[in-house]
C-alpha cells in the first residue's frame, strides 16, 4: 500500500514537488518566524525586566496614595538570596526653574547602576557622576531653554527635605515619548533624598542575576520568602508591576499558533487541490480497486497514505533546513528591517541584535500542523475516492 | 452445490426518469470447474449480469447465490470482502495499476488480502508463467500490448486462487488473433488447473473449443448450447 502511494506520487512528479516543495517552505518558514518572533519577544521583555527589576518593593496600595510621605519608606533589610542586587529609588514631583521659565516635572533619585542603564536613552553628554549632577529629558531642557553645563533650579515644597536644590545638567535624555521626555528629571538618588524626603525611597527594584528570563517559578519563591519581612509594603514580580505585558505573555503561544496556522492554511488548501486532481485522474483506478474487492476503508487509507508520504518528506526536508538556519540566528542576528524603523527601535531602548529561540514546543506546533495538514486534505478526496461506485466509476472518463 | 445459482433475477435500472430493463427473470447454474461464455448482442444485459454475480450490484428481484452466499444479503463492504477472497475478476479495459510491474500487478490481489511479500511473487509469477507472461513479469503495463495486458489481469485473478473467474469481454480490445489466443489460455487453465470461468464476448469466431454457451438476448436467456 505503501509502495502504491509512493509510486503514486512519483507518477506526477512535477505537481508533487510543487505541492511538497510548498510544504517544506511553508515550514521552514514557520520555523524561522517562530524563531525570529521568539528572539524579538523576548528581546522586549528582556528589557522590560532591565528596566523594572525582577521584583519591585513599594508601599501598600500606593496606586491609592498620592502624598509622598505615604509613597515612600526607609528601606528595610531583606533575606535575600546571594548575589542579589537592591538598588533604591526616589521620585516625587517638582517644579524646575530657569531664569524666568518654569516646567514641572519628575524627579527620579537612583542609585549610580539605575543611572548607567539610562546609557542608551543618552542623545548628548554623560551620566551624572557627582552630586548636584542631573539628567534631563531632552524636550524639557529645550521648554527650559538650558543645554549642557547650564544650571536648574528644582523646587519640591511638597516633601520634607530640604525643598530646593540646585543641578548641573551633564546629559540629555531622548525617550520615544515626548510628554515623559517634557517631564524628565534624573538625579544621584541621595541628592533627590535630601531634596524630597532623607533617607526614603519610593521603591526598591530587586534583580536577582542568574534567574531566566521566564524563570516564573523560582521568582515566586523568592517573592514568598520576602513577604513576612515587609511591614505596609508590598512585593510584586516585575510582571505584576507590568500588568498589560503580562496579560500578553500567556498569549503568546495562541498568537504564534495562529500566525503559523494561517502559513499551513495555504500549505493545505495547495496539498488539497493536488490530491483532488489526482483523485480526479485516477477515477477509473480507484473503481478498479474497489472492483477487485478493496473496501473504501482502504481505499481512504490509500488516499491518507499519499497524502502523509508527501507532506512526511516535505515537513523533513523543511524542518531541516529552518532548524540549520535557527541554528545560524541563534548566534544572534539584525532585524532586516529599514533604517528609520531601526531608529525607532533603538528609541525604545530594543537591542539591534537579537537571538533566535526555538524550542520543542515550536517543532512540536509545526509538525503538528503539517500532520493536521495532511490529515484535512486529504479527508474529502480520501472519501470521495472511498464512495466511488466501482462499476460508473470503471467507466468514468477523465 | 453449484458455484454460481441465479434464481429469477430482474435487474431495472432507474435514472433520469427513464426505466430500463436490463434483466427479466434470468436463471442460471454454473458448477465448479465449468468453463461458460456468455454471448449476445450489445444490450443484451451481460455485463449487469457478470456485476450482479461479483456483487458489484444487486438485483432488483430475486436472488444470486456465489459460493453459497446470498450476495443481497451481505453489505457493500462484505461484498467487496466476498470478491476479495473468492471472486476473481477480469475487466474489459483498465485492468492493470499503470504504477505497478505485471508481477506487481498479478500480485495485487494477495497483497490485498495480506499475503507476505515473498509467498505472492511466487504465486503471481508461477500464474505469469502459466499465461506466458514469465519473461515480462519486470514491465509495466505501458510496456506490454493489450492482449499481455488482458493476460496480466488473468494471471492476477489465477494467482488469488479464486471459487471461480469472471470475465466481462475480456478480448474486447484485442483483435481476433489474440483475442482466440487469451481465450486458449483461460481453456488450458480451465483444464489443467480445473479454473471454473464464466466470460462475456459477443464474437462468435471465440467460441470454437468452449463448452458450455449461454445465450441472451434482450434481458433473458434464450439458449444454452454443450460441445
Ligand atoms: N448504469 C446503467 N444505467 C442505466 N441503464 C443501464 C446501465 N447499465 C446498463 N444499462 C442498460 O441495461 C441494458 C443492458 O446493458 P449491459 O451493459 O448489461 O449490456 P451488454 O450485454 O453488456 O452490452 P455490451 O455488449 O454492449 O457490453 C442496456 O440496455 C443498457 O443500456
Ligand atoms: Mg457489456
Amino acid at each position: 500500500m505503501l509502495r502504491l502511494a509512493w509510486r503514486n506520487l512519483l507518477r506526477t512528479p512535477g505537481r508533487s514537488l510543487v505541492t511538497g516543495g510548498v510544504v517544506a517552505l511553508v515550514v521552514f518558514l514557520s520555523l524561522l518566524f517562530l524563531s525570529v518572533y521568539a528572539g524579538a519577544f523576548d528581546a522586549f521583555y528582556r528589557l522590560l525586566l532591565e528596566r523594572t527589576g525582577h521584583l519591585l518593593v513599594r508601599v501598600e496600595d500606593y496606586e491609592d496614595k498620592t502624598d509622598l510621605e505615604s509613597l515612600t519608606f526607609l528601606p528595610p533589610s531583606l533575606p535575600l538570596p546571594p548575589g542579589a542586587e537592591v538598588e533604591g529609588v526616589l521620585e516625587g514631583g517638582g517644579l524646575a526653574i530657569v531664569g524666568g521659565r518654569n516646567r514641572t516635572v519628575v524627579i527620579t533619585g537612583m542609585e549610580p547602576r539605575g543611572l548607567a542603564r539610562q546609557q542608551g536613552l543618552l542623545k548628548e553628554g554623560g551620566l551624572p557622576r557627582a552630586s548636584g549632577e542631573a539628567l534631563l529629558g531632552e524636550a524639557l531642557a529645550q521648554a527650559l531653554q538650558v543645554g549642557l553645563g547650564d544650571e536648574v533650579v528644582v523646587y519640591a515644597p511638597g516633601g520634607f527635605g530640604l525643598g530646593v536644590y540646585a543641578f548641573r545638567v551633564v546629559g540629555l535624555l531622548d525617550f520615544p515619548e515626548t510628554h515623559l521626555e517634557a517631564q524628565t528629571l534624573m538625579v544621584p538618588l541621595e541628592d533627590a533624598q535630601a531634596l524630597l524626603a532623607p533617607g526614603r525611597v519610593s521603591r526598591l527594584e530587586i534583580r536577582l542575576p542568574g534567574l531566566g528570563l521566564y524563570d516564573l517559578k523560582a521568582l515566586e519563591e523568592v517573592k514568598t520568602a520576602l513577604a513576612p519581612h515587609l511591614q505596609g509594603l508590598k512585593v510584586e514580580t516585575w510582571l505584576e508591576a507590568n500588568p498589560v505585558y503580562a496579560a500578553l505573555l500567556p498569549l503568546y503561544d495562541t498568537i504564534m499558533a495562529i500566525y503559523v496556522g494561517i502559513f499551513f492554511v495555504l500549505a493545505g488548501l495547495i496539498l488539497f487541490n493536488a490530491l483532488y486532481l489526482s483523485l480526479v485522474e485516477r477515477v477509473r483506478e480507484f473503481g478498479l480497486l474497489a472492483g477487485l474487492g478493496l473496501s473504501g476503508r482502504r481505499i481512504l487509507g490509500l488516499v491518507f497514505w499519499e497524502s502523509f508520504l508527501l507532506v512526511g518528506v516535505a515537513a523533513l526536508l523543511g524542518m531541516g533546513a529552518g532548524l540549520l538556519v535557527h541554528l545560524e540566528l541563534a548566534d544572534g542576528f539584525r532585524l532586516p528591517l529599514p533604517q528609520w524603523m531601526l531608529e525607532q527601535y533603538r528609541e525604545f531602548g530594543l537591542p539591534e541584535v537579537l537571538y533566535g529561540r526555538l524550542g520543542v514546543k515550536e517543532v512540536l506546533l509545526t509538525l503538528g500542523y503539517a500532520v493536521g495538514v495532511a490529515l484535512l486534505a486529504a479527508l474529502w478526496p480520501g472519501y470521495v475516492a472511498s464512495r466511488l461506485e466501482p462499476v460508473e466509476a470503471m467507466r468514468y472518463v477523465p | 452445490m453449484p458455484i454460481i445459482e441465479v434464481n429469477r433475477v430482474r435487474k431495472v435500472y432507474r435514472g433520469d426518469g427513464v426505466e430500463t430493463v436490463a434483466l427479466r427473470g434470468v436463471d442460471l447454474t454454473v458448477e465448479a470447474g465449468e468453463f461458460t461464455a456468455l454471448v449476445g448482442p450489445s444490450g443484451s444485459g451481460k455485463s449487469t449480469l457478470l456485476h450482479l454475480l461479483a456483487g458489484l450490484d444487486l438485483p432488483t428481484e430475486g436472488e444470486v447465490w456465489v459460493g453459497g452466499v446470498w450476495l443481497s444479503r451481505l453489505s457493500r463492504s462484505e461484498r467487496a470482502r466476498v470478491r476479495l477472497e473468492r471472486i476473481g475478476l477480469v475487466f474489459q479495459a483498465y485492468n492493470l495499476l499503470p504504477v505497478l510491474t505485471a508481477l506487481e500487478n498479478a500480485a495485487l490481489i494477495l497483497e490485498f488480502r495480506g499475503v507476505p511479500k515473498a509467498e505472492r511473487e511466487r504465486r503471481a509469477l508461477a500464474a505469469l508463467e502459466a499465461l506466458g507472461l514469465k519473461e515480462k513479469a519486470g514491465r509495466f503495463p505501458r510496456q506490454l500490448s493489450g492482449g499481455e495486458q488482458q493476460r496480466v489481469a488473468v494471471a492476477r485473478a489465477l494467482a488469488a486462487e479464486p471459487l471461480l473467474i469472471l470475465a466481462d469481454e475480456p478480448t474486447a480490445n484485442l483483435d481476433s488473433k489474440n483475442g482466440l489466443a487469451l481465450i486458449e489460455r483461460m481453456k488450458a487453465l480451465n483444464r489443467e488447473q480445473g479454473v471454473t470461468f464464466l466470460f462475456s464476448t459477443h464474437d462468435p469466431r471465440l467460441l470454437e473449443h468452449v463448452k458450455r454457451i449461454v445465450r441472451l438476448e434482450d434481458g433473458a436467456i434464450v439458449g444454452e448450447e454443450w460441445r
